[in-house]
Formats: C-alpha cells, structure tokens, sequence
C-alpha cells in the first residue's frame, strides 16, 4: 500500500519540477541582464560577445533555449555556469552537500533540544522551565539569524577562541578524503577521528545558529500538541491502568503528538536549504543558499535553476519522507 | 523521568566538551591568511583579466616582462628585448634554465602556443587587448629561447599590456583539452604556470591555498612567504573582526570608516597606501532621449553636462566614500597615470557658475515649482529637467553617491531620481543603446595596463557601444580619430600630445562628471605585521613574492 502510494507520489512530483524548472527559466530570462555582455568584459567588442553567446548557446530562441536545457537536465549536462565556465551539476555536486550537513546539523539540534523542551514545557505547564522555554521560542523566531550568527562568531569564536570563526575546517589539518562531500561524514567513513572533531567543530556556530528559528517553532509545536494529546481519555485510561509514567509520556502521548512535529520538520528542511544564505555569508559556509544568490546577482541563469531544481526536489522528497512517517507514528493512517 | 533528562544532559555536556576539548589547529607560522570578500571564479590567463582572478594569475604564472611600477616593466621570463624602428617587431630573448611546475622548460615555443591560444579562443581578457593587432601568424620561434611577435600595426602601449600576458606550459594544457576547449573549463580551477606560487588545494566558494614553488627560478633566499590561504569571507564585520584578532593578516574591500577604525593599529606598511589608477565616474547619457523615443534629452546638451559638474558637491562625495582619502579627480584619468595633463580645468563646485550655463542653455524654472524647465519636443509644455540616477542595489556607497548627486543638482534646479537595480541588469540595459540606457549612473573603473589607452579606449570610442564603461555614448569622431591614431603609435611624444588632447576634449565636453579618485585603503588592509612589496597602481594587484612577516625577516 505504501510503496505504491509512494511511487504515486514519485511520479506526480514530476510534473512540479518541470513546472519549477519551466518558472526559473522565464523568471531570469525576462530580466533586462544580459550575462555574457558581463562575462565578457569591458572590451569585448558587440562581435566577440555574439561569438561568447554562441558559445554558451543564448544565442538561440528562448523555446529552443528551454528545450534544449530540459534535454541536457535528463542527459546529465545541466549547463554551465557563465562566470565560472564550470558545469553546473560539478557546481552542485560542491555546494549542495555542504547545504545538507549544515540544515542536518541543524535540524538533528533542534529536534534533539526542541522536543524534550517542548514535552517538559507541556508537562510542567506554566512552570518555571516552560516560561524559559517560552522565551527562547519567541527569542528564536525573532531575532535575525545572521545577527545571532554574528554574535556567536565575535564572542566564541575571535574572543575566547573556543570555536572557529570560519569555513568548514582548518587548513592546517587538511580536508577529510571526499566521499560523499558531507566532511564530518567523510571523516567519520576514513576513521579519520582528528578530521572529524575538527570539521564538527566547524559546523557547531553555524549549525547552532540556523537551529534556533525551528528550534523555536518545533519546542511550541510540540507543546501545542502534546498538551492537547495528555487531555485525551486514553492518556487517564493508561495513566490508571498504572503505566509508568515514562511510557504513557513515550509511547502513547509524544508518538501521537510527533505528527504535526514531523510536517513542521520537513517544511523546515526545504526553508533551510534554500534561506540559510545569510548563515553561510557570515560562517563563510560554502552552501547552495550563497551560490544560488550569487549567480543571481551576475544573472547567471544556468546555475540558478540547477540550484533550484535542486532545492525543490530535496523539498519534495522530505515532504514525502515525511508522509511515510506519518504511517509509523499512526498506524492508523492510511495511505490510498 | 528525571533519569533520563539527567542522562539527556551529560550527553549534550560530553559533546560539548568534546568539542572543545581539541584545540584550535597549529598557528599558521609563515602563511599569509588572507579574508576576502571575493570568490576566484576563473584563474585562466588567457580568460580572465577581474581584479581576483588576475591577482592569483600574476602568483601562479610569470610574464615576459613584469610591472612593478618603474617607468618601464622590468624583465622577467625574457631577459632582454629588442624592438624595430616602426615598433612593429619585438623580439624575445628568454631566461635559459626556467622551468614550468612539472619540470619542463619554459621555451619559445610556449610563448607561442600561450599567444595562439587565447587568440583562437577570443574569449575575454588579453584576446581583446591584442586581438586587433595580432594573428595566428603573429607569433615566430626563432630558436628555443628566442621569440619574435610581429604585431599587424603598431600598438603604442605594447610594452605596457605584455605583463598581462602570462606563459601558459603547452603540455599541461593540452592533457587537459576536452572537446577542442583548449584546456579552458580545466584552466579555469587549475593552473600549468611557472610563477613562484603553486595551488595546494582549491576549494571554490572557501578556501583557496597557494605554497611554494620550490624551483622557483629567482630563488627564495632572504626572506618570503612559504604560502598563501585565501578564504572567501563575505560578512564584512567577521573580516573586520578576523585581522583584529590576529587571525587574518590581509582583508579586502572595506568602508573608510572601518579603514579609520583600525589606522594605527593594523595597517602594515604605509608605502602601501597610496594612490591607484580606478577612478569613480558619474556617466552620463550623452544620447539621450525622451520617452517619446525622438527628442534629444538634456544630457545632450554640453551646457547642461557642464552645469552637472559645476553644481555636483565633490567634497561631500570625499568624505562620504573616502572618509577624505581621496580628491577631485582632474579629467578623465587618474592623475597617476602616464601622460596625464596636470594642468586640465577641475569643475570646482560654482552653484553660480551652474546656474548662468543652465539659464545660458534655456532652462528657467518658468513655473515656480524649484525645477527648471524648457520645452524640449516643442508641444508648448515645458518638460522639467528630471532624470534617472541607478545605483547598484545593495551597495550602500552606491546609493550614497546618488543622494549627493541628487542633492547637489537639486541645489541648481534639476531633480533626480534615485533607483536601484542589480548590476547585471544595468549592463543589460546599457548594452541595449542609448535609447534604453539610464541616464546616469556610478560606475568604477580600473584600467587593466598602467597607459591611458586602457582606460580611455574603452570609456570613450564610440565602437564600445554596448560596453557599460562606456556608458556616456560619447561619440565624437575627432576623440575616435586621436584615440586610433594614440595606440597605433609607437612614438612616445606624439601620444602624449594626442593623450593630452583628448584629456581636453573631454574635459570641455563635460562628458561625464569625473567624481572621484580613492587611496587604496578600502581595496586590502594589511596586518602591521606584514612588509615588503609596494602598492603598484598599475596591476592594482599584489605580487606575493615580494610580501613576508616583519618579524620573521630577523
């Protein structure tokens, strides 16, 4: 029943990322930029920047153009980039797994603190916990990540020096081998165990500091349904039945009040991924979010739909990650 | 359940402190750190001539000759040159012993292929300097350290452009061609060089580390950097913060206030700070038109461009974008150019003076509203002299400039707009001509070569149309005429005379309001701890070889 509600939903996606790469294009083609004139230089005469034109194949109608890209997006060439005359998909393949450890990082932080914070809010309701709890949630929906970014590297990082200020490790101990260009996982798969504190290290600020916007939201999500959950009759029944209390909490409350928790997650990872650009400029991060905005500002066009295809795709499939979930945390959902 | 919070809590305790508990990497001894705004998107010398990309050119590779800010560029790969009375023969005569990165030698035959290469690739950089002088056959190996360049016309600034031209080792790039690209996309992230720096690990979008080149043929007696780390650090504040602690020794691309916030404290050598060739221009469109599309706009009219430069606050402009390190520029060129006319008139601001060549022109403010007005399409309705000012949106200096620009006409009578725009989209626009172009707008400049050709050519030739230095559409075929004859000429007087009378031509034409020449301060602020190599304004990029730590020199 899953698998084929999955692959349903596999199949429905791609008519979406036509859709996105179908927007992307039309979105920065119909800006007055003109790229190649910019790749060019100052000199290029109006001649040699019709032969670059050639060369890039923007010389050609704008159908033609998008037909051609859609061919080379299902035969692996997803174009080059205008600035940097690499393929994009080489581009992609560096940015998008430094991206994926850095809202991982962040994701896996803020489930790990947001839920307890959120389960003993709810228990303690009003309490002196729940109150703080209060404050960092309404402190981390508002203040701007990249401030709070700012403030961590001048404190911890240039003051007291507990932390790297930048980059995703230190020259001096040189770069776990690249597998899957994830370092800390690249360090764990070489057993390189020096690597790895040194690359987790390097992915503690940023990390942290792009954690506290869902931290925020995932801590009041999970009190929100938790209080509503313990209210049940179930709840009394198994709490009179004399469950421990850890159980009933465990077991029977959190697993129901994880749902909304779980769609919240992944809507935070497509939000991450995409708007964590300011995180990566400060924690000079090499992420997707920072490329893709770069290439907007020289109207680089090729890597911004690469990019974008990207991110929606990633989005998609968490969205759908997601939906399995639900099936594990309720088994009484249904999948049809 | 208390339990398992408490054990929650040593979990989160212990990885803390495992996080902490390794200590920050080895102190970075002899390793120039550098923390800068700008990435490294293309490194092949035969592509790229960007500020960035050149500056690691000119470390990984070395020219035939090679700037450093005498009079003359000094011999480098060649050690000696001749050239034939008509200027249209060079001849090369390189350094034996030289050998690229791999161990090859550095030969005439690579001067060859790095010439014939760019050309056929025609792709940007020094392809467009020498393109209109040299072909295929251009290019003679005479022996195996003997190279003679006959151009197709004499190009006056010959000697000045050829440092920009730097030995690519033929093996090395044609291993990596794919699909007849000769090595381009390879190139761009790698280098096949013989300068004193090789890459030791490229990271794009991160961090970038140089080390040296060990048989590197000048030696690295006395003292030197053993290496380069360059990381692309975009928040400004975190490079402020990074060479305040000590952490960076170089940052890039800083406001005069954080310049002045850190004077006296960090800032290395003081013969570093000086003056540069980028001048900072207010363009303006000489062709403009009306909405109709047919009607000659107010910018074609010199006096109004003249009473622009006479109303325009200069002084303002200094204090806000240079904290007063810099001045009036004096024409078209950086006063630190050769041939440049020391005695050319400077717009000093005269409200007067501005207002007289507007009403000299027929403008009056005929309906008392503070903007001055004249009917231009002759429907008997006046149009108020009002136009467009786009800065780069998300450059704070940018928009500053257009404030005072707009600030200051406003004072004469003439309104301007304001507006924002990404930067690719206002090359667009100029690209599109004069009828779609923007009226003004701030632009920097920084000429490739330290000869006026570079910087006037492109800025002033009306075949640059399209170009967005060339955003005044000045189009005066007697300008035209001395700009071809100045770099086909080999004849040193001769070109400063034409130089010098174009600076004047300009100059009366109020082509554009020349609006301000900056010290390089807010380009790289170095560390106090770092010597060595001068500011050189015509490569207006460092040299490394030349750079090392004060404290290590003893």
């Amino acid at each position: 029943m899953l698998r084929r509600y999955l692959l349903r939903q596999l199949v429905a996606m791609l008519p979406t990322l036509v859709g996105i790469t179908l927007l992307t294009f039309i979105i920065s083609h119909v800006a007055p930029a003109d790229p190649v004139r910019f790749a060019a230089g100052p000199h290029a005469t109006q001649e040699q920047v019709e032969q670059l034109k050639r060369y890039f194949g923007v010389d050609q109608p704008l159908h033609l153009q998008y037909l051609n890209y859609l061919r080379g997006l299902l035969g692996g060439d997803w174009g080059r980039s205008i600035r940097s005359k690499q393929p994009v998909l080489a581009d992609l393949a560096r940015y998008f797994p430094a991206s994926l450890e850095l809202v991982g990082a962040a994701i896996f932080l803020a489930v790990l603190l947001g839920v307890p914070l959120g389960v003993v809010s709810a228990l303690r309701r009003n309490s002196l916990v729940d109150n703080l709890a209060r404050v960092v949630a309404v402190a981390g929906v508002a203040l701007p990540a990249f401030w709070l970014g700012l403030l961590l590297q001048l404190t911890l990082a240039f003051q007291w020096q507990l932390f790297p200020a930048v980059g995703r490790y230190s020259p001096e101990l040189g770069r776990p081998a690249a597998i899957t260009g994830i370092y800390t996982l690249d360090a764990l798969l070489n057993g390189n165990w020096t690597a790895f504190s040194d690359t987790l290290r390097h992915l503690a600020l940023p990390a942290f500091t792009l954690a506290v916007n869902p931290l925020a939201t995932i801590t009041r999500m999970t009190r929100a349904s938790m209080l509503e959950v313990l209210s049940r009759d179930y709840i009394k029944t198994a709490r009179a039945s004399g469950l421990a209390p850890w159980t009933v909490i465990t077991k029977y409350a959190l697993k129901n009040a994880m749902i909304p928790t779980t769609t919240m997650i992944g809507l935070n990872v497509g939000w991450l991924l995409a708007g964590s650009f300011l995180v990566e400029a400060v924690f000079s991060w090499p992420g997707i979010g920072l490329y893709t905005v770069e290439s907007s500002f020289y109207s680089d066009f090729q890597p911004i739909m690469g990019s974008t295809l990207v991110i929606g795709l990633t989005f998609l499939l968490v969205n759908l990650a997601v939906e399995a979930l639900y099936g594990l945390l309720d088994p009484r959902i249904r999948y049809g | 359940m208390k339990g398992v919070f408490q054990r929650w809590l040593s979990a989160a305790a212990l990885a803390v402190m495992v996080l902490l508990g390794i200590g920050l990497g080895g102190a970075s001894e002899n390793i120039l750190d550098v923390y800068s705004l700008v990435d490294i998107p293309n490194i092949d010398p035969g592509t790229t001539l960007d500020g960035i990309g050149s500056e690691t050119v000119r470390n990984l590779y070395d020219p035939l000759l090679r700037e450093v800010g005498e009079e003359q560029p000094i011999p480098w790969l060649a050690e000696s040159y001749e050239v034939s009375p008509d200027a249209r023969v060079w001849t090369f005569h390189l350094r034996p012993g030289v050998t690229f990165h791999d161990g090859s030698p550095v030969n005439a035959e690579a001067v060859r292929f790095t010439f014939n290469r760019f050309l056929t690739m025609n792709q940007g950089g020094v392809a467009f300097i020498f393109g209109p002088v040299m072909d295929l056959n251009s290019v003679q190996v005479i022996d195996d350290l003997t190279v003679q360049i006959t151009l197709t016309r004499p190009f006056g600034p010959f000697l000045k452009a050829i440092p920009l031209v730097f030995i690519v080792n033929p093996q090395v790039v044609l291993a990596h061609e794919v699909n007849g690209d000769l090595g381009a996309a390879w190139l761009a992230q790698n280098e096949a060089g013989s300068g004193p720096f090789v890459i030791k690990d490229w990271q794009p979008g991160q961090l970038y580390e140089f080390t040296r080149y060990d048989n590197y043929w000048q030696g690295w007696e006395g003292p030197h950097l053993q290496g380069v780390r360059w990381r692309v650090t975009r928040e400004a504040s975190t490079r402020l913060a990074a060479i305040r602690s000590g952490q960076a020794d170089r940052i890039d691309w800083m406001t005069a206030d954080d310049w002045l916030a850190l004077q006296g404290d960090t800032y290395g050598d003081p013969q570093n700070f000086g003056p540069q060739n980028n001048l900072y221009h207010i363009k303006l469109n000489n062709q403009q038109v009306l909405a109709d599309g047919v009607t000659p706009g107010p910018l074609q009219d010199k006096l109004v461009r003249q009473a622009m430069s006479y109303a325009f606050d200069y002084e303002a402009l200094v204090q806000a974008a240079a904290q007063g390190f810099g001045r009036q520029p004096q024409g078209p060129i950086a006063r630190t150019m050769p041939f440049h006319d020391d005695n050319l008139l400077i717009y000093a601001r005269d409200l007067e003076r501005a207002r007289s060549l507007l009403a000299q022109a027929g403008w009056s403010d005929s309906n008392g509203n503070g903007i001055v007005d004249k009917d231009l399409n002759g429907d008997g309705q006046p149009e108020p002299l009002e136009i467009d000012f786009v800065f780069v949106s998300g450059l704070d200096l940018y928009e500053q400039v257009g404030l005072i620009f707009q600030a200051s006409l406003a004072e004469v009578g003439i309104h301007v707009n304001v507006i924002g725009s990404p930067w690719a989209n206002i090359v667009g626009q100029q690209a599109a001509g004069p009828a779609e172009a923007w009226d003004s707008y701030y632009v920097t400049t920084a000429p490739e070569f330290n000869d006026p050709h570079a910087a006037l050519f492109p800025e002033y030739h009306s075949s640059n149309a399209g170009s967005w230095v060339y955003g005044d559409f000045y189009n005066n075929p007697q300008v035209d005429q001395l700009l071809e004859e100045g770099v086909a000429s080999a004849d040193e007087a001769r070109r400063g005379e034409i130089y010098q009378q174009v600076q004047r031509m300009l100059v009366d034409d109020a082509a554009e309001i020349f609006a301000l020449e900056v010290d390089n301060f807010a380009q790289d602020i170095f560390a106090r701890d770092v010597c060595g190599e001068k500011f050189v304004p015509g490569p207006n990029a460092w040299f490394w070889y030349g750079i090392y730590f004060c404290s290590l020199a003893s």
